[in-house]
């Protein structure tokens, strides 16, 4: 049960909304209560604004009555980002999907939140947004601000917020705010506040991105490692020669990825892409089989549009899953090279004493180390012990002087207090300023 | 303590990775501005909530798991191929064993006991002369399917239309049964399967070369029947020469077609053999057939909504026409149309309607 009431903010409501816009039913309750993290939160409401005019009278009157909001774009997120931990309204902003303007000379597009990534990316024929977090494309737009999402090809082009070059919000007490130049410099500044701040301090409504360029040519590398610390000697190398890599991707424990007779007994696999004009790609590709050879790497170069599969990261995950009938945990770190191979020891350790079985991918040139853990949701005993092994290695992880939730937000986990103590004061202050009755996402981020 | 369904069917459930994926072609889930509760990944999560016993069963949790739009369309968007419409339907037919029959089938099961069929009271045949008796040993059957039944101007211009491709050429009439399929979706296989034998010792004594199926739900879920649907065959009689299209008129058609639910509908390439005619893509989740009779019969203002979303996007697309394929989609939709306005300009019409006028 929630702690507080929401009949009266839902009755104020209800002169507002119509029909679906606002649903009470528990099948509509139960529907809004999971995404794709295996957590299940049960909201006493679901609302469905049309407009920035209906998101901004309902963030108004869930205001004056302290009922908890939490926005929710397609439900793809892997940490629970969309859920109500503490009960109140869910805010889904699918209908808000109208494409506002496009301008393809200039390579912008204007888009309500609930526009989907393969959407925007069927709008111009040689342009895309280069995140794709979920491989399909389901994920929003505002899905992808909240958290700062990031996918394999963030190695190239930046995570999400490096497309956004404009935002609409409305803030917890109903002002809505444009964050778009022309404008003082640090107006950006205030944009980038938004960026990654899993809806605790306003709720985007509409944003102005800036699309990329399909690249002319690329070639993609397999590769097999003797070691995780194989592919940071490679992320170096290719750093050294100049060479752009786009993505490179590492599985550690990757044995779980596999059918027995096809794994070969090397410690990691990895992924590695190059792309841009053809005769760039082609002065590179030597270059990077030179390196590959020089360290006596089995490697292979994937061609044409095999290169595309090799980057649907999520879709190897599922197809994990479904082989072994298993559901997943993840954890997603950052952190500087140097400690990338203690935080995979610290996976393996972690994984071994709560005889939970993971597996590790490695993104180099970011820094990225995300840690999945393979569990059977009916089993509750698994389930404690999946939840217990994903606190240990936050906690653990901060320890070593890595951050978490990088590319798929925090979510429903905690940031280590005494190592971010410094960033959460200055987080739940600017939290109080603009929302000093917590309705925005609780139990989130701060 | 949760629903008891069998161990494997429970751990395929638990298998759900919550992506959306299945949410993609649903049609109600577009329809209804991608509401949650209208997708396929809903149905999936409270079966797994209900397994797992997080939640209870009630009527109304009940009458989500029955209520979709029967499309099956999911099974080909998971990206683990855990098939989300067999596992609901699995899911249905095991709350049925256990004695949870729904309120909202209750009068599809009636009708169907009452006269045969799930749509509701039919007169089967009376578009038939009085005296029609099946002609043993033809080389083509006409399966009608119940919707033909009620759709007497459907039926007609079939008839007209197969006629003209073989000589030989029959149909069950007044006594055909329904194949069950509608039934089989709902969880109902012991009356499906026994209404499909009905029809299969028909079909037997009838003893036909090619039986053709004027119901795609009948040759989409027992594909194993080895019926053809319609639009094939009209299509292959086309290709073969045996149906002579008139290719000269150039009537500026600008048509918006809706398959049937089927992989393998063959409407858009039907239309696009006819020259004239500008074919519209339509949106992935724009398909229907008799799988949607219980919306229509239960849940008729959600029904309404899908209607008026597909002649939104066919004024959206510059349509002048609405082809329809299944003949039960298109018998519902004339209905709704009826008691609502229609949009202007846009005519709807049944696939043999447009075949027939372009026949020589």
């Amino acid at each position: 049960m929630s702690e507080f009431n929401v009949d009266k903010a839902l009755e104020e409501l209800s002169s507002y909304l119509r029909g679906s816009q606002l649903l009470r039913e528990e099948v509509d309750r139960y529907s809004y209560s999971y995404d794709s993290s295996g957590i299940e939160l049960v909201p006493d409401a679901v609302a469905r604004p049309r407009n920035v005019e209906d998101v901004s009278i309902i963030l108004e009157i869930a205001n004056k009555y302290g009922v908890p909001v939490t926005p929710r774009g397609s439900g793809t997120s892997l940490v629970g980002g969309p859920l109500p931990v503490k009960g109140g309204i869910v805010l889904d902003m699918q209908v808000m999907n109208r494409v506002i303007e496009k301008d393809e000379d200039a390579g912008l597009v204007r888009v309500e939140a609930g526009v989907r990534v393969r959407e925007v990316n069927g709008l111009f024929k040689d342009m895309f947004l280069p995140i794709n977090p979920d491989g399909i494309g389901l994920s929003t737009v505002g899905g992808l601000i909240a958290e700062n999402s990031a996918s394999p090809l963030s190695a190239k082009y930046g995570p999400m917020g490096a497309h956004v070059m404009g935002l609409e919000v409305v803030l917890p007490d109903g002002r809505v705010v444009s964050l778009e130049q022309p404008g003082p410099p640090s107006k950006r500044n205030i944009m980038e506040l938004i960026l990654g701040s899993e809806g605790v301090l306003g709720v985007v409504i509409s944003a102005l991105l800036k699309l990329r360029y399909r690249p002319e040519s690329r070639a993609s590398y397999y590769m097999e490692l003797n070691d995780v610390s194989d592919s940071l000697i490679i992320q170096d190398a290719m750093e050294r020669a100049g060479i752009e890599v786009s993505g490179f991707e590492v599985y550690h424990n990757y044995k779980e990825l596999m059918e027995d007779r096809d794994f070969t007994g090397v410690e990691a696999i990895g992924f590695l892409e190059i792309s841009g004009s053809s005769e760039c790609v082609e002065r590179w590709s030597s270059r990077v089989n030179e390196i590959l050879s020089e360290m006596a790497l089995e490697h292979t170069e994937v061609e044409g549009s095999v290169t595309d599969g090799v980057w649907e990261r999520r879709e190897r995950i599922y197809n994990i899953a479904k082989r072994k009938k298993i559901s997943i945990k993840v954890v997603s770190t950052l952190s500087y090279k140097h400690i990338i191979r203690d935080i995979v020891q610290e996976i393996d350790r972690i994984s071994s004493r709560m005889k939970i079985p993971s597996v590790t991918v490695i993104d180099p040139p970011l820094g990225w180390v995300t840690a999945i853990f393979l569990y059977n949701s009916r089993d509750q005993r698994e389930v404690e012990r999946t939840d217990k092994a994903a606190s240990n290695l936050i906690e653990s992880v901060s320890s070593l002087g890595a951050s978490i939730g990088f590319g798929t937000g925090v979510g429903i986990y905690k940031i280590d207090e005494s190592f971010d103590e410094g960033y959460l004061s200055l987080l739940r202050t600017i939290k109080q300023s603009l929302d000093p009755n917590g309705i925005m996402n609780p139990g989130k981020l701060v | 303590m949760g629903i008891e369904f069998d161990p494997e069917l429970s751990s395929e459930l638990s298998a759900c990775l919550g992506c959306g994926g299945c949410n993609i072609p649903c049609p109600i889930f577009n329809a209804e501005d991608r509401l949650e509760s209208s997708g396929m990944r809903s149905r999936v999560k409270v079966l797994s909530m209900l397994s797992k016993g997080s939640i209870e069963l009630t009527e109304s949790v009940l009458r989500h798991i029955f209520t979709c739009a029967n499309c099956g369309l999911c099974n080909n968007y998971c990206p683990v191929n855990l098939n989300p419409f067999d596992l609901v339907m699995r899911a249905r037919s095991s709350f049925i064993d256990m004695g949870y029959v729904p309120l909202v089938t209750v009068s599809i099961r009636d009708s169907f006991r009452r006269s045969g069929s799930p749509i509701g009271d039919v007169v089967k045949g009376n578009w038939l002369p009085p005296d029609f008796q099946p002609k043993e040993g033809a080389d083509v059957l006409l399966f009608a399917g119940c919707w033909m039944h009620r759709a007497t101007e459907v039926a007609l211009n079939v008839m007209k239309i197969l006629e003209k491709i073989s000589e030989n050429f029959t149909t069950i009439g007044p006594n055909e049964p329904c194949s069950g399929a509608m039934l089989y979706t709902l969880g109902e296989r012991d009356l499906a399967n026994e209404s499909k034998e009905k029809l299969l010792n028909m079909i037997l004594d009838i003893s036909p070369r090619t039986v053709v199926s004027g119901c795609p739900l009948t040759t989409r879920v027992y594909k194993d029947l080895g019926f053809i649907d319609l639009t094939s065959y009209m299509l292959n009689s086309i290709r073969s020469g045996r149906l002579k299209i008139n290719s000269q008129k150039d009537r500026g058609l600008s048509v918006l077609p809706i398959p049937s639910c089927s992989d393998e509908s063959s409407l858009k390439t039907l239309l696009m053999s006819l020259r004239g005619v500008k074919v519209l893509d339509p949106p992935e989740w724009l398909r229907c057939d008799c799988g949607f009779t219980l919306m229509y019969r239960e849940e008729r203002e959600r029904f309404s909504n899908w209607v008026q979303r597909v002649l939104s996007v066919a004024g959206a697309l510059g349509a002048n026409q609405v082809v329809v394929e299944d003949v039960g989609c298109y018998t519902m939709l004339m209905d709704v149309l009826e008691t609502k306005s229609r949009i202007k300009g846009i005519k709807i019409a049944h696939i043999s309607s447009v075949i027939l006028e372009f026949m020589k």
